[in-house]
Parts: C-alpha cells; sequence; structure tokens
C-alpha cells in the first residue's frame, strides 16, 4: 500500500469525521523504517459504551494510543489519529541511520499507524461511526533535553485539533469518555475539555490500567496560583522538557 | 470563456469564483497537498481550510496588484532603511526597549548586507478600491498555498493559470545567495505544526535544488563560533551558509539570553532572513511615523486606511463605529476589536487599555470589503502578493466568512483566467 491508500484507510472520504485526521505520519508512510510487532496484547474494552453518544479521546503514550484505537475500533468507533508531531526530519526519510534523536520518539507512532492499517481496512465500519481521537500522551514531554543536534519534535494539542463542542452537540455527541494513564489531565488537553464541558457535554476518565469502569470528572480551569507556581517552576527549569502546559506557549501560527 | 467580473451590492468586483472542483478532484487536490507539500493544517477546528472554488481575476487585475505590491515594497523597503538608522523611532513603533540598542547597533553594521527579503502585502477589494490591511514583513507565510494549491487546482480549470511561484522564486533568490551546494538551516518555534509546515516546505524545495538542509526548532539549537553558525548533525558541527528564520521576533524577544536568539539579529557570516530587523516596520504604527521619514510614502498612503494612536481624539466617540483598534504587534486576526463586535463595556475596556499602554496599540479606519458569492454564500477574500526582493512572485489568498481573516479564514487558489486573446 502506498501512502495515499493508507490515509484514505484512516480517513475515507465518506465518513463525516474523517476531516479531523492529521496527514502529518501518512506524508511519512513512504520513509524507510522496521515494522515491529505490537507489545500490548490485553486490553479490557468491556467499559466502554456502544457506540451512539459518546466519543473517546485516547491519551496513551506511544503506540499504546493507536493499538488502543483498533481496539475500539472493533467496537464500532472510528480512530481519528490527531498526532500532531514530526518522526524525524523529511530530508532523512530514506537514511535511518543519519536520523539525528528526537525528543519524542514518535517513530513507534508512525510505524502502528502503518502495520494496523491492514486491520482497519477489514473492519467494517458505519460512515457515521462515532470517533475515538488518538493523541500521544508524551507529546509535551522531552525525554532528552532539546540541546544541538537533537530534533525538538514536541507537540501540544489545540481546541483547533478538534471538533467544536457545537458540532459534537449537533452529532448528538452528550459524553466523552478520556483513556488515559492517571488522574491529570494535560494541560493541552485541559483546555479542549473545558470548552466541551462548558457546552454541557459530560466527562469521564477512564484508566486502561484499573478495571474500575469510567468516572465521570469536572475539570476546572488551572487557578492563578498553580498558572504561576507552573511559570515559576519553567523559570526554575524544573520542567525543562514540558511544552505549552497551561497556556506556556499557546500561541497563534506565525505570518 | 470565464466571467471575471461579479455584480455584488453596489459595485463590480474585479474577480469571481469559477467552478467548484468535483468531489474526486478535490480529494486529489487535498492529497496531494497534504501528503507531498507539507500542508497538514488541512481542518482547523471544524472549518476545512481548502476552498474548493479558484477565485478567477483577469491578467490585467493581477498586473494592477503586481504594480501596488512592487511599489509598496519599493516604498517600504526605503522607509526601513531610515527607520533602522533612527533609534529615536523604534519607541514609536512599539518596539520593546530591550530590542533598541541591539538593533541600531545591528542596522548600522548589516542593513545592507546581501539579503532574501519577502514581504506580503494583503489586499482587500472595498466599495472605495483596493485597499491593503498590512504588510507581513517579518515572517509572512503561505508559501504552499501559494505555489502549489494554485498550480493543482488550475489542471482542473481550464483556460487558467496561477500568478506565480512564491516558492521557486525564493529558492531561486536563496540559491543566489548561497550556491547549489549551500547549507541551510530552517527555524521555526517547537510545537508550532503549522509553522514547521512551512519550514518542511520551504526545505524539500531547497534539498530538490542541491542545498543540504536543517530544520532548528530553536535558536539555542545553533552552535556559533565568530558569527557563524552551525548546526550540529551526527557527522559534526556543519557551517551554515543561511538562516531562514520563520520564528516570529517579538517570540524571539521573550526567549532567555541564555538561547542566545540576539546572535539571529547581530551581522554576522551566516544570513538571517527574514532579517532581524525586519521587526521594525512589521509594527501596525509604522503608518504613524511616515511624516517623519524622508521617503514619500505614497502608495501607502493611498492604500492604508487612515490611522491614528490612541490617544487621538478622532476615534473617541462611543457611537462612532468606523475605527479598528489593532495591536501593534500581531499576525493573525486575533488581536484586531471592531466596536460592532464586541459590547459597549468590552470596548471601553479596551479603549482604557490602549490608553494605559498606547505605544502597543494603534487605531485605524474601517474598510468595508466587498464580499463576493460562493457556493458558502458570501465571503470576504483576501489577497496577499507576495514581493520577494521587490518583485512580485504571487498571491496568497484566504477567504473569510466574516470581513476578518483570523484563523477561521479558508485558502483559495487564486487564478488568472486566460482571455481569448491569449489564445
Amino acid at each position: 500500500m502506498d501512502k495515499d491508500e493508507i490515509y484514505r484507510i484512516w480517513a475515507p472520504s465518506d465518513a463525516p469525521w474523517s476531516r479531523w485526521v492529521k496527514p502529518v505520519l501518512f506524508s511519512f508512510m513512504d520513509s524507510r523504517f522496521d515494522v515491529p510487532r505490537s507489545s500490548i496484547t490485553q486490553f479490557k474494552t468491556d467499559w466502554a459504551p456502544r457506540p451512539g453518544q459518546a466519543v473517546i479521546v485516547v491519551d496513551l503514550p506511544g503506540e499504546d494510543g493507536v493499538v488502543w484505537g483498533l481496539q475500539l475500533t472493533r467496537l464500532g468507533y472510528r480512530p481519528i489519529p490527531l498526532y500532531n508531531a514530526l518522526p524525524f526530519p523529511p530530508s532523512e526519510k530514506m537514511f535511518p541511520a543519519t536520523r539525528p534523536e528526537c525528543t519524542v520518539d514518535v517513530v513507534p507512532i508512525l510505524t502502528a499507524l502503518y502495520r494496523e492499517t491492514a486491520a482497519l481496512k477489514e473492519i467494517h465500519l458505519a460512515a457515521d461511526a462515532p470517533p475515538v481521537f488518538l493523541l500521544d500522551a508524551d507529546r509535551r514531554i522531552a525525554r532528552k533535553d532539546p540541546e544541538p543536534g537533537v530534533f525538538d519534535n514536541r507537540s501540544v494539542c489545540f481546541s483547533t485539533d478538534f471538533p467544536s463542542a457545537e458540532f459534537l452537540l449537533s452529532r448528538h455527541v452528550t459524553e466523552a469518555i478520556v483513556l488515559q494513564r492517571g488522574s491529570n489531565v494535560a494541560g493541552d488537553l485541559l483546555l479542549v475539555l473545558l470548552e466541551w464541558q462548558k457546552a454541557g457535554i459530560q466527562l469521564l476518565r477512564k484508566d486502561p490500567m484499573e478495571d474500575a469502569p469510567p468516572k465521570p470528572i469536572v475539570v476546572e480551569p488551572p487557578s492563578f496560583l498553580r498558572r504561576l507556581w507552573y511559570r515559576i517552576s519553567v523559570a526554575l527549569t524544573l520542567r525543562r522538557g514540558e511544552l505549552g502546559g497551561f497556556g506556556g506557549i499557546v500561541k497563534s501560527a506565525s505570518g | 470563456m470565464v466571467t471575471t467580473v461579479a455584480q455584488t451590492g453596489k459595485c463590480l468586483l474585479p474577480f469571481a469564483f469559477g467552478r467548484p472542483l468535483a468531489e474526486p478532484e478535490f480529494l486529489e487536490v487535498q492529497s496531494r497537498l497534504a501528503l507531498d507539500c507539507f500542508k497538514w493544517d488541512i481542518q482547523i477546528g471544524d472549518t476545512a481550510t481548502l476552498f474548493r472554488q479558484p477565485l478567477l481575476i483577469r491578467p490585467a487585475v493581477w498586473q494592477q496588484l503586481a504594480k501596488m505590491a512592487e511599489e509598496l515594497a519599493a516604498e517600504f523597503m526605503a522607509a526601513e532603511k531610515e527607520i533602522v538608522t533612527r533609534p529615536e523611532l523604534y519607541s514609536m513603533l512599539g518596539l520593546s526597549p530591550n530590542l533598541h540598542t541591539l538593533l541600531s547597533e545591528t542596522c548600522r553594521n548589516g542593513a545592507d548586507a546581501p539579503d532574501v527579503r519577502v514581504l506580503r502585502f494583503d489586499f482587500h477589494y472595498t466599495s472605495g478600491g483596493w485597499r491593503i490591511s498590512e504588510v507581513n514583513s517579518d515572517v509572512p507565510g503561505g508559501y504552499t498555498e501559494a505555489s502549489r494549491f494554485p498550480q493543482l487546482v488550475s489542471r482542473f480549470t481550464p483556460r487558467t493559470r496561477p500568478c506565480g511561484d512564491p516558492a521557486r522564486t525564493w529558492t531561486d533568490a536563496i540559491l543566489r545567495c548561497v550556491g547549489t551546494q549551500g547549507r541551510v538551516a530552517l527555524l521555526s518555534a517547537p510545537g508550532f505544526l503549522e509553522d514547521q509546515q512551512v519550514t518542511a516546505f520551504l526545505a524539500a524545495e531547497l534539498q530538490a535544488r542541491g542545498v543540504e538542509t536543517f530544520l532548528v526548532h530553536g535558536p539555542s539549537q545553533f552552535n556559533w563560533q565568530g558569527g557563524q553558525a552551525h548546526a550540529v548533525h551526527k557527522s559534526g558541527f556543519i557551517p551554515l551558509d543561511a538562516i531562514v528564520r520563520f520564528y516570529q521576533g517579538e517570540w524571539l524577544l521573550k526567549l532567555p539570553n541564555a538561547s542566545k536568539w540576539k546572535q539571529l539579529f547581530a551581522p554576522g557570516k551566516t544570513l538571517v532572513t527574514n532579517p532581524g530587523y525586519s521587526l521594525l516596520a512589521e509594527s501596525k504604527r509604522f503608518p504613524l511615523i511616515w511624516d517623519y521619514l524622508e521617503t514619500k510614502m505614497t502608495c501607502w498612503r493611498s492604500l492604508l486606511p487612515e490611522s491614528c494612536g490612541p490617544q487621538d481624539n478622532r476615534w473617541q466617540n462611543i457611537t462612532d463605529k468606523s475605527w479598528v483598534l489593532k495591536e501593534a504587534f500581531s499576525n493573525t486576526g486575533d488581536s484586531i476589536h471592531m466596536r460592532e463586535a464586541v459590547s459597549a463595556r468590552s470596548w471601553n475596556a479596551l479603549k482604557r487599555t490602549a490608553l494605559k499602554h498606547p505605544e502597543r496599540w494603534v487605531v485605524q479606519r474601517k474598510f468595508e470589503i466587498s464580499p463576493v458569492w460562493s457556493e458558502l454564500g458570501w465571503v470576504y477574500p483576501c489577497i496577499g502578493v507576495f514581493t520577494i526582493n521587490g518583485e512580485a512572485a504571487g498571491t496568497y489568498t484566504r477567504v473569510g466568512l466574516r470581513p476578518v481573516i483570523d484563523y477561521n479564514a479558508m485558502d483559495v487558489a487564486l487564478l488568472i483566467a486566460k482571455e481569448d486573446s491569449d489564445g
């Protein structure tokens, strides 16, 4: 399969949610890379509601997001990859040996999308199957300092990466389940969820490592003191590797 | 034959929309842009950013736009040369005081260095004819949308051609500076894919011509030795012939000194384009210093609406809705405020903010953009004409559903409709 076919399997033109699929990683599908087997074999998805009025946001690290997305696809949800990062500089597509080290390991996501394409193709989804949005939980965290020679491919998600609350409501969406480890919602995703919650969409959180069903949550804007502490901690380089938390650099793009 | 004059309201427009692309044609254009041309923001919120209808103009209209843009560019660059040598004007432009010394030293030593200078003038057609809202002189973007998008749409729109190919013209200009074996780094901010897609596209254009490129997401990633920037690669330190700066000047100012961002403003052995001093006249307060310049800003005066500082009495009446309040340094529509778009209370709060820091704001007479009919209803076009080293190179055209071009705007392929005499 070439990159066009792969892209259209993930973003079929007749599915109303396809237009939110981020094309970045699909433009790298003609790169040279190895495709390892999935490292995850255990899934419990009985907590997921039957496709209807819920959307799911999977915020899990690396390939986990893709693999969990495919499991939920088997229940009738449409996977919408929202990965916003370059896996390596485009000039290094054909030269794995000379690729620089990266702050975020995006290649496992690229290869997981490639690997799971064949499986996705075999799943017959309704055109209007509700979405499961896929994010990389490690997107903002530099596992390696962005020093000279390191490719800084950290990324953030913006509310404009998602459908608006008005659009969700127009499609009869009443709840959004966040599948993530732990209880802290990422700072950039928090801003998205706040808008949805404000419009009346019920938020729930589910930890894939726990048996408990999704729990309703109420997200709140970060307090002044919390924002202040965040800024101080950034200034003291305690969070040197973290990008875009609590509006840290959430600005409009250039010209 | 394509009709390029549409009747709308009271005025004749110099453009009209052509036939929308059929679904397979549109999908082909979208895929090529997203998968081959680094156009990764094809959806923003609920808005699909690629507009299905091309906007058509006659050759004479393009010639007129190109001529005006080149006159604006000539006046702009002459004015800029004056400004850089006159630090007393910097504060009038709203420039941060901590840049004054740096820029005045830079400009004394380096303003005449060989350069690749890109400007983009945003034209709007109004009931009074053509007007401009601003120049993007610091980090103008939209190369893919101005270069590859019109080419692709033109394939499906008979008897049309693009206005130009800014990406190719830009690449030619860079190659004249660095040579075919040159080494070029392209700098943008980390985390901003909309900026990284621009640098990735331009890098690919350079690579296709033999230039070695490096994508860099922060000034601290350069290694500087004696005014020469180096990229750090697995193979060692690579001396750079040029740095393409797609990192807004006002963002750089907010970085810690340890990031060595000031090197980008200092004259050195590595060409930086656009140069650091581009930030000066990017200020929306630029028209407020014209009376202090030798350069006659004739074309600018005829095309830019009347402007004044926040302390001026002309706009103070709360019932007067004919003014727009703009931040001095802002490059999206988000910092443009119109009286009718906000409550009286919000407007008064904005006024108080502007009067508290008048150096950060400008007030401009509003103009009425003529809408044009499309398959989405009435839309408001903005034709951004690129000039590269003073010559018109093509257009980045957008339309908004409101008369403000912001992040909700859609990209349009502007095409020249061939006339019968073109054969």
